[in-house]
């Protein structure tokens, strides 16, 4: 008497999958079943005795691993990130880290986190994800042009490039505004700079008393960093 | 192990060759499909049918031709079922004829609660119930058998199978009107694959929800004619057509091969829904038709038994058909 249980099985599959055809619905039946044969498949153990649990199931769109979910973009230091994912009312999410919201209810959902492009989620059958809206049409595909630029701040003196080192720390905008200043004025050697005093140059620049001392304060670290100090 | 059971055979069968295998069929009963036209012409449908019947000896028209141009008629039973079936096929307008093969149930174990119902739990169907317990649309099971049981009265009086809203009363082609069942094959099949559960009564069946077809085509002796099978499996195609359904038709019977049953098979595969159907129980032996056309079309499944530690049920037929 097992031709009805496998009916009502068959019964209980297209109710869960309505849009699956015969020939798929069989073919989960054969999937899911237990060998107990020797081999796939012998005469008299046809393809193995059914399991209704696996079978109810065959055919779920299911990531069964944590997906990993990356971020592609081109971005500079005011860049935003913004990650699109489409979600159905089906979807389950088993994990959610702190910087990520999620309504499952709607279609689309927008979370911006701002210290990480790489989250993982666990997807449970119909979610689809998309790192970018479909309706952006064609964007390339992430490739070496879309890796983040290093943003990397410079000072330029005397023909002389200078990266930010140890010294410059926490004064690097001060240090690039006095270097700019000195140009203004035809300051633009390293002698030039040595043989000017710090009252001069504050007279020259229209600086204050106490911006005074501190362009020679600054002037002084400038000048140290330039001799290799 | 089962005892082995002898089924009777039923009156006015015979047992003879047909499609090259030993077949028992009626002797007072042949079926005939005719041709679609395939141009316009003058002869009427009924004209055809006349001269089908005339050259039959004490031909009577049992069941003029449904939309796939297959009737049943009726001959003396002294005819040679095999002679006539090969002389009708030749003429003008008759796709074949053949004798009306006779199915029988698949072995009915003769302990009422044989199932008792430890094949649920050993097909993991608990678990199953948890993702789904069966649509009340767009999914329906079809049951071609020996009927439901049912009151003289008519009225559905199994406690676990009398949801009036999940069934719906197909032919009874074997007497007419509803499907009461006089056997309880039927009614064992249809509690299997589809009764009411979480109720505290009697059984729990596989799918709880979805609506139920049944037509009877099998007698209280258990046995029915391949002819009647074919329209009950067509009647129910077509209502799950109509209805937008997909529909999984369970039939726990079978027999010798038959261009008929085949062309049930075909009927349910071209509408793209299933056949569930019986290997046979009848010891190792063959698998018995229509599960054999399994092979044929992937719209059929054969189904053979497993016991409940996992060997194969000594009565379950064996064959490259079976699922």
């Amino acid at each position: 008497m097992a031709t009805p249980l496998v009916t009502g099985l068959a019964a209980l599959m297209w109710s869960r999958h309505p849009g699956f055809a015969n020939t798929k619905i069989r073919q989960c039946l054969i999937d899911s079943a237990l060998k107990l044969g020797p081999g796939s498949f012998d005469n008299a153990w046809g393809n193995g005795r059914v399991q209704a649990d696996k079978a109810v199931h065959c055919g779920d769109l299911v990531f069964t691993q944590f997906t990993r979910l990356t971020v592609f973009t081109r971005f500079t230091r005011l860049t935003q990130f913004t990650i699109f994912t489409r979600f159905t009312p089906i979807t389950r999410f088993t994990s959610l880290t702190s910087f990520t919201r999620f309504t499952p209810l709607t279609s689309f959902t927008r979370f911006t986190p701002l210290t990480s492009f790489t989250r993982f989620t666990r997807f449970t059958p119909f979610t689809e994800v998309f790192t970018r809206p479909p309706d952006w049409g064609t964007v390339p595909e992430p490739g070496p042009e879309w890796e983040a630029p290093v943003v990397r701040p410079f000072l330029r003196f005397a023909n002389t490039v200078f990266e930010p080192d140890e010294l410059m720390i926490g004064r690097f905008e001060e240090l690039s505004g006095v270097a700019s200043d000195l140009q203004s004025i035809g300051i633009d050697s390293l002698d030039q700079l040595a043989a000017s005093s710090p009252s001069r140059l504050s007279s020259l620049l229209n600086y204050s008393a106490a911006d005074g001392s501190r362009l020679v304060d600054l002037a002084q670290s400038l000048i140290r960093r330039l001799a290799g100090e | 192990m089962l005892p082995k059971q002898k089924i009777e055979r039923p009156p006015n069968s015979i047992e003879g060759q047909w499609q090259g295998r030993k077949a028992l069929f009626y002797n007072n009963r042949l079926i005939v499909k005719f041709k679609t036209p395939t141009e316009k012409t003058d002869t009427s449908v009924a004209d055809v049918v006349e001269s089908v019947r005339q050259a039959i000896p004490g031909g009577t028209l049992l069941r003029a031709p449904r939309g796939t141009g297959r009737a049943l008629f009726g001959i003396d039973p002294g005819t040679d079922v095999v002679v006539l079936a090969n002389e009708l096929s030749k003429l003008a307008g008759v796709e074949y004829a053949e004798p009306d093969v006779v199915d029988t149930v698949a072995l009915v174990p003769t302990d009422p609660r044989y199932v008792d119902q430890w094949s649920l739990p050993k097909v993991n169907a608990p678990a199953a119930w948890d993702a789904v317990t069966g649509s009340a649309t767009g999914v329906l099971i079809g049951i071609v058998d020996s009927g439901i049981s049912m009151s003289a009265a008519g009225a559905l009086d199994h406690p676990d199978l009398n949801d009036a809203s999940r069934y719906i009363l197909g032919t009874d082609y074997v007497d007419g009107g509803t499907p009461r069942d006089l056997h309880g094959h039927g009614t064992h099949v249809a509690g299997i694959a589809a009764a009411e559960s979480n109720n505290g009564v009697g059984v729990t069946g596989m799918n709880w929800g979805t609506g139920v077809y049944i037509c009877r085509t099998l007698d209280a002796t258990g046995s029915g004619s391949a002819a009647n099978f074919a329209d009950a499996v067509e009647e129910i195609v077509d209502y799950a057509v109509a209805n937008n359904m997909k529909v999984v038709i369970n039939y726990s019977g079978g027999g010798g091969a038959s261009n008929t049953k085949q062309q049930a098979c075909q009927y349910v595969n071209d509408h793209g829904m299933i056949l569930c159907a019986a290997a046979g129980n009848d010891f190792a032996g063959p698998v018995i038709f229509p599960a054999a056309y399994s092979t044929m079309f992937d719209g059929v499944i054969a189904v053979g038994s497993t016991e409940s530690d996992d060997t194969v049920s000594d009565f379950s037929n064996h064959g490259p058909e079976v699922i």
